[in-house]
């Protein structure tokens, strides 16, 4: 009887998680220009003009960009966190995961407006170095904590073995503790990485028309023809995020603190 | 100049003090043992040395050299840790290599002293293998092979064999004792055990609640323990407390048991007062009540036996007297234990006595 409620829920949620996607997903292929059911045919002509238009390849560019530059920014102010807290006091530690993982529960909209104000007075304004530092903000808390397990799962006597054998404080970083974590900063370089490219909110408040990334672009988009190029686009978001999901997940299972 | 000079060491954590004027003179090329049950102050020591923990107050001098401020990773002490901690992401040559390489040597001068120490510690065949492939007796011995390869002034050990069955800690004490005499390095011992303790020590110091209670040979220690926390925790020992008087023919000393005349011994206590008189098991004759034969001594005692411990080579007894004392005695097995309530004479002499103030 279980067995039978936990087949139907199961099946009900993914219906409800996969059909909105399944059914426009088609559409894609649609040869007539409308977004709508019947299809008039099959056709990869919306797919070219994706490719060769040249705006989508822009914000795809600059989506990467930015991406990257939130993944290395995040990967450094979080990874130094995380060591850094893990050196301190239990209380401390507590007190301080706290406060590097606030930005995860203030709303994004709360943080677009906020940047967008502030980068608006210093001059950042829809430049890329002020998408990056937003970006960054959002992300270090993820690499942070995926980092934080990863030194959690570490034996603290490896680092007291390796300074009792002559290691100065940055070699036994580079060649104790750094191979030994690097699945949480490869976990967390990917979060941020992700994180960055799928975000729209805070982007729709700082971006300006040059630096669209591309999930703006879609939603810019979406007020300006409805189009299947826009079920393209979002076609391959998703395939790229799925991707990056994926990844995530496999190396999930290798972060798992190692034992003797 | 002692090599290793530990001077009036004190240490706090918080209000808790975790050692108490500690002092230890180490000659250079010995085996010192720190013994002591839990919370003894002797791992805390241990740490101090190895620069993991200051001092709240002392010092410690190598070679005349005040170290006590070293960082851990300019001391040059190796140290084997209690759980070994083997380097998981390296394979057995890499991790013995590992100090050598910290040192910029050269790849063949860190090739050839890897592999003498594989040599050393017998684990030739396993060079390529990781930690996780090895056995704890083989882990152990990788762990000493890599505190050993860079030549250390001193090698620290915190209770290295805590984690294994008896038999491969006897055989491991055998080795790193054959290895002490081959390599001549100054060790560190850290342990509870006081067999292994004895087995392996040229010394040992005995602590207690953060205090060294007694530093000297295993022999001394057993022989002339120094007071009663050393009786007790060395060997196994028959304890009386009672009083020392001065009598006409020389000093006696009284229990509820017996009076006993000591012997005129330059150590012994010679003021009135309380004493505890430590008899050892094995210098206790036993002899049944039904072998007829009395057993003859300065003291000599009836009683029963209220257990048996039998070992194959020898029976350990203990006895009830008729005041209700326990005492420890061993017996020989030849013809199996004795059985409970089996009367018993039991008796020792003055000389064997040792007597604490």
């Amino acid at each position: 009887m279980s067995r039978a409620i936990f087949w139907v829920s199961t099946t009900l949620a993914l219906m409800f998680l996969v059909v909105p996607l399944a059914l426009v997903i088609p559409l894609a292929f649609n040869d007539s220009s409308f977004l709508t059911y019947p299809m008039e045919g099959f056709s990869l002509k919306w797919f070219e003009e994706v490719f060769t238009q040249g705006h989508w390849v822009r914000s795809f560019v600059n989506s990467i960009r930015v991406a990257l530059g939130t993944t290395v920014t995040a990967l450094v102010i979080g990874g130094l966190a995380a060591t850094g807290v893990m050196l301190t006091s239990r209380w401390l530690q507590i007190v301080l995961t706290g406060l590097f993982v606030s930005p995860m529960i203030v709303p994004s909209i709360v943080i677009g407006v906020a940047f967008a104000y502030s980068f608006g007075r210093m001059g950042l304004s829809g430049s890329y170095a002020g998408l990056v530092i937003a970006h960054s903000i959002l992300a270090a808390p993820l690499v942070f904590l995926s980092i934080m397990t990863s030194l959690r799962g570490l034996d603290p006597d490896l680092d007291l073995a390796a300074a009792s054998l002559g290691a100065s404080r940055g070699q036994r970083f580079r060649q104790v503790t750094l191979p030994l974590t690097a699945p949480g900063f490869f976990a967390g370089a990917l979060f941020a990485f992700t994180t960055s490219f799928d975000e729209v909110v805070v982007a729709l408040f700082i971006a300006s028309p040059e630096s669209l990334t591309l999930p703006v672009a879609l939603f810019a988009g979406l007020r300006d023809r409805l189009q299947p190029t826009l079920v393209v686009v979002a076609l391959m978001l998703s395939l790229i995020s799925f991707a990056f999901l994926w990844l995530m997940f496999w190396l999930q299972r290798l972060n798992r603190p190692q034992n003797h | 100049m002692t090599f290793i000079d530990i001077r009036n060491i004190d240490k706090f954590y918080g209000l808790f003090q975790a050692l108490s004027d500690v002092s230890l003179s180490i000659p250079k090329g010995s085996f010192v043992t720190l013994l002591g049950p839990s919370g003894s102050g002797k791992t805390t020591l241990l740490k101090i040395l190895a620069g993991f923990e200051g001092v709240s107050g002392g010092e410690i001098r190598l070679n005349g050299r005040d170290i006590t401020a070293l960082k851990p990773e300019s001391r040059n002490f190796g140290l084997v840790f209690q759980g070994y901690a083997l380097f998981p992401h390296m394979t057995v040559f890499d991790n013995i290599a590992y100090p050598l390489k910290v040192r910029r040597r050269g790849r063949a001068e860190i090739a050839t002293q890897v592999n003498t120490m594989l040599e050393l510690v017998q684990l030739q065949k396993f060079a390529r293998r990781k930690p996780h492939e090895l056995s704890g007796g083989q882990q152990q011995r990788v762990a000493l092979a890599r505190a050993l390869v860079f030549e250390p002034d001193l090698l620290l050990l915190d209770e290295p064999m805590s984690a294994l069955d008896k038999k491969l800690r006897v055989d491991l004490q055998d080795e790193l004792r054959d290895i002490h005499h081959r390599l001549g390095t100054t060790f560190i011992n850290v342990t509870h055990d006081q067999e292994e303790a004895m087995h392996m020590s040229d010394s040992i110091a005995v602590m207690n609640h953060g205090r060294i209670e007694q530093y000297d040979t295993a022999h001394h220690l057993y022989r002339r323990p120094s007071s009663r926390f050393v009786a007790d925790f060395i060997g196994k020992s028959n304890i009386f407390a009672g009083t020392v008087t001065e009598t006409a023919a020389g000093s006696e000393f009284a229990t509820e048991e017996f009076r006993l005349r000591l012997a005129a011994t330059e150590d012994s206590v010679r003021t009135g007062g309380n004493a505890e008189l430590v008899i050892r098991p094995e210098d206790i004759r036993l002899c049944p009540a039904s072998q007829g034969r009395a057993v003859a001594g300065d003291v000599v005692l009836s009683g029963s036996v209220a257990t048996s411990t039998y070992s194959g080579d020898r029976a350990l007894y203990s006895i009830t007297l008729q005041g209700g004392r326990v005492m420890l005695t061993y017996g020989s097995a030849r013809d199996g234990a004795l059985g409970p309530g089996a009367p018993v004479q039991i008796a020792f002499d003055a000389r064997d006595g040792i007597l604490l103030s």
